[in-house]
């Protein structure tokens, strides 16, 4: 059977089928009429499919999830990539930023690893970044990559000056800072394009900023504090106020307040011995 | 004790629900070796318990039969909660001769039948032994001991919804290989990376410019949900897994909780438990049945008497435990406003 030499593609090889439960030597042949002749090709196909794990994962794939706005509208923590996949996977491009060989001093000589700066993001509002270290360079790339979709965050966009077309700016003038490496990002008018270096460059516009001035101070040599500090600066495009978010809202009272009758008639502190007031 | 751990995998769906109490399998009735007349009932509404699933688990040294029969309630309060769920043992005592056709005992641990394994009906092989012949079966196949349907059960309980019935496939867990999917993706993004780096640069492709100040990262996420992540990275070596069983061994916890603080003695012999094996999230999209909520859970754990308490029984032991963890994220899903919007979305 060719199962031994599957294709890569197919996951968890069944070499090892074993048939039954139960200690060594028993619980074997007890699992009847598997019929594993059929569907072999199913299999396989089957086996690429993403299985939840936790309970978002269970909404998203049954599509009671519809986009990921939804998910980051209630805070929910998203712990398994295959949601991010499953919302937004066709749109998402990545990009390896850097390979870099990671150096440690042991005994037997040196022992090297090598670290993959990985940028995901799908050109309108999505951006995620991830940094793994592994013996190998594609295993360093596969993990930075699961790791920047789990990271995947919503960016701000805004304008410049007039609000005529589509928001291709940052809203406003927004930092972020990793290590020694302070980055700022400044809005800019239509058409200027990214005003930076190589690698917030590419971190920008997988965000889908069109246009942006930059300006970095601190070792932007270490390119893993300066992409996280660009990272975290347009992470703060949503925290930000700005005035066209000050709506009216029904101010409404504090609980305290609103059930201050309840409150006195059936809480009200006995035993407290009140001082008398002495009136000259 | 701890050193092997078995994989179950939701297999193909079976024709009738009922098969034999040695089998593997997820839904449809339990098949008891000794007659049961009462229907397992929750421990908190006392209503009737649907069948999940049975494990045809016998110990190492031990001259019985042995199966795990897992229970759950249909309320969504109880099937929430621990105390709605309920493990059954079944045990018969091996009779040597009829099962000669059937079982050979092997002595070495890791060979899985190089053809001495009879199995009766099967499908296609597994790779070392290339000789089997492919069968498929539709009929039960022949029973030397007294393994047929219990007609008063199958009456009483034929009313009830039961889950589809289907097998379980069983892997060592040992014998897994992590997936290596996207190569080719990998190699463009790499072929990719060379190229601009020589272009930029125009020297050797990963030139460490500072190695000295970088350093090994910890992975944020790991940091924050080390369990999770555990599980995870164990879940994806073979994403379809329903069941982990490592008899005496630890369980995959979802979250840094506690669990094993609160589990009771054995209820018939006073001896403390043991963990038999575990439910995954893998088994969820097998146990559905139209028009009601699914079941849900994290993991649920089975716990066992740790001496096999026996005695000269004929109707199955409940001195079980079952321990029902629920997803990590819980708490998230409770507001009001989230169900109503996904109660809006699914309609």
């Amino acid at each position: 059977m060719a199962d031994a030499a599957a294709p890569a593609g197919g996951s968890g090889t069944r070499g090892g089928f074993r048939g039954g439960f139960g200690g060594r030597g028993r619980g074997r042949g007890r699992g009847r009429g598997r019929g594993r002749g059929r569907g072999r090709g199913k299999e396989d196909e089957k086996s690429k499919q993403w299985v939840p794990v936790t309970k978002l994962g269970r909404l998203v794939k049954d599509g009671m999830i519809k986009s990921l706005e939804e998910i980051y509208l209630f805070s929910l923590p998203i712990k398994e990539f295959g949601i991010i996949d499953d919302l937004i996977g066709s749109s998402l491009k990545d990009e390896v930023l850097k390979i870099m060989p990671v150096q440690k001093q042991t005994r037997a000589g040196q022992r090297t690893r090598f670290k993959a700066f990985v940028a995901v993001g799908d050109s309108n509002g999505h951006v995620g970044l991830g940094v793994k270290c592994s013996k190998e360079v594609a295993t360093a790339i596969r993990g930075a990559i699961t790791l920047a979709k789990l990271s995947i965050i919503p960016i701000r966009r805004g304008y410049w000056g007039n609000k005529i077309g589509k928001p291709h700016t940052v809203p406003c003038k927004v930092h972020g800072k990793c290590g020694s490496v302070h980055v700022r990002l400044i809005p800019a008018p239509r058409g200027t394009g990214i005003v930076s270096a190589p690698v917030p460059k590419k971190l920008l516009s997988m965000a889908g900023l069109e246009d942006c001035y930059t300006s970095a101070r601190g070792q932007t040599a270490t390119l893993g504090n300066f992409a996280k500090a660009t990272f975290n600066a347009i992470s703060k495009t949503y925290s930000y106020l700005t005035p066209d978010l000050w709506r009216d809202q029904p101010l409404t009272k504090a609980p305290y307040q609103e059930y201050t009758d309840h409150l006195e008639k059936n809480h009200t502190s006995g035993g407290v011995q009140k001082q008398e007031v002495k009136k000259y | 004790m701890t050193e092997f751990v078995l994989i179950g995998v939701p297999d193909s769906e079976m024709k009738q629900n009922h098969a034999s109490w040695s089998t593997n399998k997820i839904g449809g009735f339990p098949d008891w070796m000794s007659i049961v007349t009462k229907q397992p009932s929750c421990s908190r509404c006392s209503k009737a318990q649907r069948f999940v699933l049975q494990v045809y688990c016998p110990l190492e040294n031990s001259k019985y039969h042995r199966t795990l029969y897992v229970f759950c309630c249909t309320q969504k309060q109880c099937w929430s909660d621990s105390s709605g769920w309920n493990v059954y043992r079944d045990q018969m005592l091996e009779k040597v001769e009829a099962d000669q056709p059937i079982v050979k005992e092997s002595t070495e641990g890791e060979s899985w039948g190089l053809g001495d394994d009879d199995w009766g009906d099967g499908g296609s092989p597994s790779p070392t032994n290339g000789d089997f012949p492919v069968v498929e079966q539709t009929c039960e196949p022949k029973q030397t001991q007294d393994e047929k349907p219990l007609e008063s059960i199958v009456t009483s309980l034929s009313t009830q919804l039961t889950y589809n019935p289907r097998y379980i496939d069983v892997f060592n867990e040992s014998d897994l290989i992590s997936p290596l999917d996207g190569d080719k993706h990998i190699k463009d993004l790499i072929s990719k990376y060379e190229t601009s780096a020589s272009q930029s640069k125009g020297d050797e492709l990963f030139a460490g410019c500072s190695v000295a100040t970088e350093t090994y990262e910890e992975n944020e996420q790991k940091v924050k949900n080390r369990a999770f992540h555990k599980f995870h990275k164990k879940i994806s070596l073979l994403p379809h897994q329903c069941i982990r069983y490592n008899y005496g061994g630890y369980p995959l916890l979802l979250s840094d909780c506690d669990v094993t603080m609160s589990i009771p003695p054995c209820s018939s012999c006073g001896k403390s438990l043991t963990f038999e094996f575990q439910l995954l999230p893998g088994l969820l999209p097998t146990l559905y049945i139209d028009g009601e909520d699914p079941v849900e859970f994290g993991t649920i754990l089975v716990y066992t008497c740790s001496h096999n308490c026996w005695g000269n029984r004929d109707s199955p032991q409940t001195g079980g435990h079952v321990v029902y963890c629920p997803d990590p994220d819980l708490k998230f899903f409770k507001s009001q406003k989230f169900n109503e919007k996904i109660k809006n979305s699914g309609v």
